[in-house]
């Protein structure tokens, strides 16, 4: 029998096939990420006040935008101005030197009488002198009320005051070893940056804020990160954000400079 | 005379095309492979305002950690007297009034309860694990966002995020 010749096929359509989808894919997929600013909301634990005083207000930077969308800042003085607004990008400035101006000065011991009185000079929060051998004494102390609260058997007690414990020990874990038996600036854990709004505030001027927060945090944050850890804030930060099992190292080291820089940001709620 | 002149001895041989398809094909499958399609359109009109230093939520996306709210003006103007200061929100494509009849404070945390229950269990996450994201139009009110968070912060979902547009670098 003759051999029946195999006719070639013609491949030249294929590629307009793959043209075709890949355009269909193209036009198809939008490119841009979601992008966000992460915040926590305070959890509520109804516990009796004990102490009810007055947060001085150096340790509240204080961040006021009104209905027409007009800011109202504190200064470095701790006196109300109003921002133009087109001055915005001013405030991660005002911000970051409300974190660092007085962060050189946090071991009395060390520094002279004159550096001494420079804390006393602006409306800055005021760091203090933490160590690992402190805070193994501070959660002794609430070892001691958890145990007060079991006998009374207030739950709500007991819930707040293990809080407070694993609070204490993950930063005397973490100190112990980034930083051994040597002393660490530690902002006073009052500070904390207060956005105010209303309710017809803009939620561009609200991400503003939030924005310029962030800048600041992420300043302050990355330099220390540089030279504590010779690496970008960012870049471990965005590992640890893709996995936090992988890159158990760069979880700790995160969780280090977040202490040192904590992001305690108290947005309240407009009641008009 | 012309320098370019064929010399007429044929046409030289065809250029085989063979391997552009795979050519085409690779292409198609990076971007395939590459990019996330849009889940939905949101039922309302928003425009994100700008911000810097923003974090990227993909990763949360990929673990489903995430789920997203709309806050913006409704599509047809006319319905827009319907909401409180003119604004509404989307839960997965199904319009809600900020403030009426047919909105109960409740809306926020029922839909979230919801896509907890709806998961399947082996992706089943505890709820304060799971982000909420707003995604509201710049010139949104902030009093309704503060109205989000109540919700949220009543059912323990206490992990929120603002979205924004990132600007890139603010300064260097």
């Amino acid at each position: 029998m003759a051999k029946r010749e195999i006719p070639e096929i013609n491949a030249g359509s294929m590629a307009d096939i793959a043209f075709l989808l890949l355009l269909f894919f193209l036009v198809t997929t939008t490119m841009d990420k979601d992008q966000a600013y992460i915040r926590s909301i305070p959890k509520k634990i109804e516990r009796e006040k004990t102490d009810n005083q007055e947060i001085d207000t150096r340790y509240v930077f204080h961040i006021f935008a009104n209905s027409k969308n007009e800011l109202i800042l504190r200064d470095r003085l701790g006196k109300d101005m109003s921002l133009p607004i087109q001055e915005t990008d001013s405030i991660s400035e005002m911000l970051y030197d409300w974190y660092m101006t007085n962060r050189a000065f946090f071991d009395e011991s060390n520094v002279s009488s004159t550096d001494k009185m420079k804390k006393y000079e602006n409306q800055f929060p005021w760091y203090s002198a933490s160590s690992a051998a402190e805070y193994k004494l501070v959660a002794n102390a609430y070892y001691l009320e958890l145990d007060k609260a079991e006998k009374i058997g207030s739950e709500k007690d007991i819930q707040f005051i293990s809080m407070k414990i694993s609070e204490v020990q993950k930063k005397q874990k973490l100190i112990k070893q980034f930083f051994g038996t040597s002393k660490v600036p530690e902002i006073s854990d009052k500070a904390h940056v207060r956005i105010e709004v209303q309710q017809k505030t803009s939620y561009e001027l609200f991400a503003k804020i939030q924005s310029e927060v962030e800048e600041a945090l992420y300043r302050v944050r990355d330099e220390e990160c540089k030279a504590k850890f010779g690496e970008s804030y960012g870049i471990i930060k965005g590992r640890v954000i893709q996995d936090e099992e992988k890159y158990k190292e760069d979880k700790l080291k995160m969780d280090l400079i977040e202490m040192l820089f904590p992001a305690r940001i108290i947005e309240v709620k407009p009641k008009n | 005379m012309s320098k370019f002149k064929k010399d007429g001895r044929g046409s030289g041989p065809a250029l085989n095309t063979a391997s552009l398809p795979d050519i085409v094909f690779m292409l198609l499958f990076f971007f395939m492979v590459a990019t996330t399609s849009k889940e939905t359109d949101p039922a309302v009109k928003l425009t994100q305002p700008e911000g810097t230093r923003t974090v990227d939520l993909t990763a949360y996306k990929q673990r489903s950690e995430i789920d997203f709210l709309y806050l913006g003006q409704p599509r047809n103007p006319s319905r827009a007297q319907a909401f409180k200061f003119g604004y509404a929100i989307s839960l997965d494509n199904v319009v809600q009034a900020s403030e009426d009849e047919l909105y109960t404070v409740n809306t926020v945390s029922r839909w979230k309860l919801d896509k907890k229950a709806q998961k399947p269990p082996r992706m089943k996450k505890d709820i304060d694990a799971v982000i909420t994201c707003i995604k509201a139009d710049k010139d949104a009110p902030t009093g309704v966002i503060f109205e989000i968070r109540e919700a949220l912060e009543r059912i323990n979902a206490l992990t929120i995020a603002y979205a924004v547009k990132d600007k890139g670098k603010k300064r260097d």
